[in-house]
């Protein structure tokens, strides 16, 4: 029995209500025959959680239409989440993307120079025994002005000089004076899907704040005390991602050497390259911010009584919305597509991101998940404003 | 209220069991379980059984009838009987033409 009560807890409580007795006299006689084993168990959960979608509107058409609409708000309200999530880190990852032929045309300029006599002929100096002994006869002086000083520098001058001077040396300056940005269709797609993804964003926080605000003039039958744990969720969630903000700002204008800049780098992992507030503190804080205002959203719509003009509302946004997205997914496939002809080895050059991975992968994951988001929000839009008009 | 056990999707299979079974007469949930098994060979999980009932009784294909204890019977309604008789004289026009292609270009041992 205390299994067949088990079974019946799939099935949400209106279902219950209706069938629970009758159905767990089928489950009892079943067990009793024999016939209850993993197969059954197996059905009963399958169906019993179809059973609860079909109850707060998820599929199929049984439940009210307010209810269908509201289960279409919900998971606009998370698909969008989910898209301009994915729409952040790609604008996070891509950051210098327009340097990145200038890399390639130093990095080629700067390999030659390397390997060329001169800069042999320059370490062949700077190590040399008298060479030494000038510097730490200049240190000894504590004085940027002592003649030690002075014999010291005209020593370093001279072994730049020879450095720069050679045929690769002034090559190498001549690719730093003449370095090629990405410019034209690029920068003018980058800057279509950034201002797309801000319109979105704006639009999204402008939803959630008319809504909330709604709320809390009781203007729609609900309890107060109901509202108070979705609000501080939401509350939460913004002031955790404005802590992030600041805290990714606050790193980057710390100079090195000041207080506060040993976090900078956690020695103890990959050799100082690791860097504790962009890659651990902001990301931590802007994810905690995302998971509160996903939850704290899906629980502020599911118990606030909207009426079906606000339904509409929402569901007109989420048109508007779908096609915002459909603009930043074009822009975007649109800016790699060109950039890949620009600056072919951006997309797959390591030296990129903090982790060291090339761009490509990030950028394929991130397409995938805005992509299936946005066919979750066009759709979904469109069964909102059904059920609306079937009310 | 038209309706067609197209409408219920991948239950129309079971829909069309439990209407065939409840054709000669009321039964409950568990009794509609053994006879489907009877007759068809099919052994309907209880889920299925009770996601199928549920949408026959939203589109007024069965109703069900007073309690008998624990169990409560089912019979099948004017119009659920209309839509099954459409329903299977379709599936015999199917089965009628299937067999008789087979006869003619196949040998099926």
């Amino acid at each position: 029995m205390a299994r067949v009560a088990r079974l019946l807890h799939w099935y949400p409580r209106e279902w219950r209500e209706r069938y629970g007795e009758e159905f767990e006299a089928v489950l009892s006689s079943s067990l009793s025959d024999g016939k209850g084993g993993f197969r059954l168990s197996f059905n009963v959960a399958r169906e019993g959680t179809v059973a609860r979608l079909e109850s707060m509107g998820l599929v199929g058409n049984s439940a009210p239409p307010l209810e269908r609409a509201r289960a279409s708000v919900m998971t606009i309200y998370l698909s969008m989440l989910g898209f301009l999530t994915s729409a952040a880190v790609l604008a996070f990852y891509d950051k210098g993307w327009q340097r990145a032929p200038a890399l390639e045309s130093m990095n080629k300029a700067g390999q030659i120079f390397g390997h060329s006599k001169a800069v042999h002929v320059f370490d062949r100096l700077v190590t040399s025994v008298t060479y030494r002994r000038l510097e730490l006869a200049a240190d000894r002086s504590h004085n940027g002005n002592s003649a030690a000083w002075r014999v010291f520098e005209k020593h370093q001058t001279r072994a730049f000089n020879t450095l720069h001077n050679s045929p690769a040396g002034q090559a190498f300056q001549h690719a730093e004076h003449n370095l090629h940005f990405v410019s034209g269709a690029p920068v003018v797609l980058n800057d279509v899907g950034h201002g797309a993804t801000i319109v979105a964003i704006t639009l999204l926080v402008g939803a959630l704040t008319f809504v909330v605000a709604s709320a809390t003039r009781l203007r729609w039958r609900v309890d107060r005390k109901q509202l108070l744990v979705p609000l501080s969720l939401l509350s939460v969630s913004a002031t955790v991602f404005v802590i992030g903000i600041i805290a990714y700002q606050a790193f980057q204008n710390i100079p090195l050497g000041q207080p506060g800049s040993e976090w900078m780098t956690v020695k103890w992992m990959l050799a100082g390259n690791f860097r504790f507030w962009p890659v651990v503190i902001f990301p931590s804080c802007v994810m905690a911010s995302v998971v509160l205002a996903a939850v704290g959203g899906v629980i502020l719509l599911r118990r606030v009584d909207f009426p079906p003009r606000m339904f509409r509302l929402q569901g007109a946004l989420a048109v508007v919305s779908a096609g915002i997205l459909c603009v930043v997914l074009i822009s975007t496939l649109s800016w790699v597509t060109v950039l890949s002809e620009q600056a072919p080895d951006f997309l797959t050059s390591r030296d990129g991101g903090v982790f060291g991975t090339s761009f490509l992968p990030v950028f394929l994951v991130a397409m995938v998940v805005m992509i299936g988001t946005s066919w979750l929000v066009v759709t979904w839009s469109a069964r909102c404003l059904r059920s609306i008009r079937t009310d | 209220m038209k309706a067609n056990l197209g409408g219920l999707g991948h239950y129309a299979g079971p829909a069309t069991l439990i209407l065939s079974s409840l054709a000669d007469g009321p039964k409950h949930g568990y009794a509609l379980m053994q006879d489907i098994d009877a007759f068809s060979g099919v052994q309907l999980q209880p889920g299925t059984l009770y996601g199928a009932i549920q949408r026959l009784e939203q589109q007024g294909l069965i109703e069900s009838l007073a309690e008998e204890g624990r169990r409560r019977p089912y019979r099948m309604t004017a119009h659920g009987a209309v839509v099954l008789q459409d329903h299977l004289k379709a599936q015999t026009q199917v089965s009628e033409v299937g067999l008789h292609r087979l006869s003619i270009g196949w040998t099926v041992a």
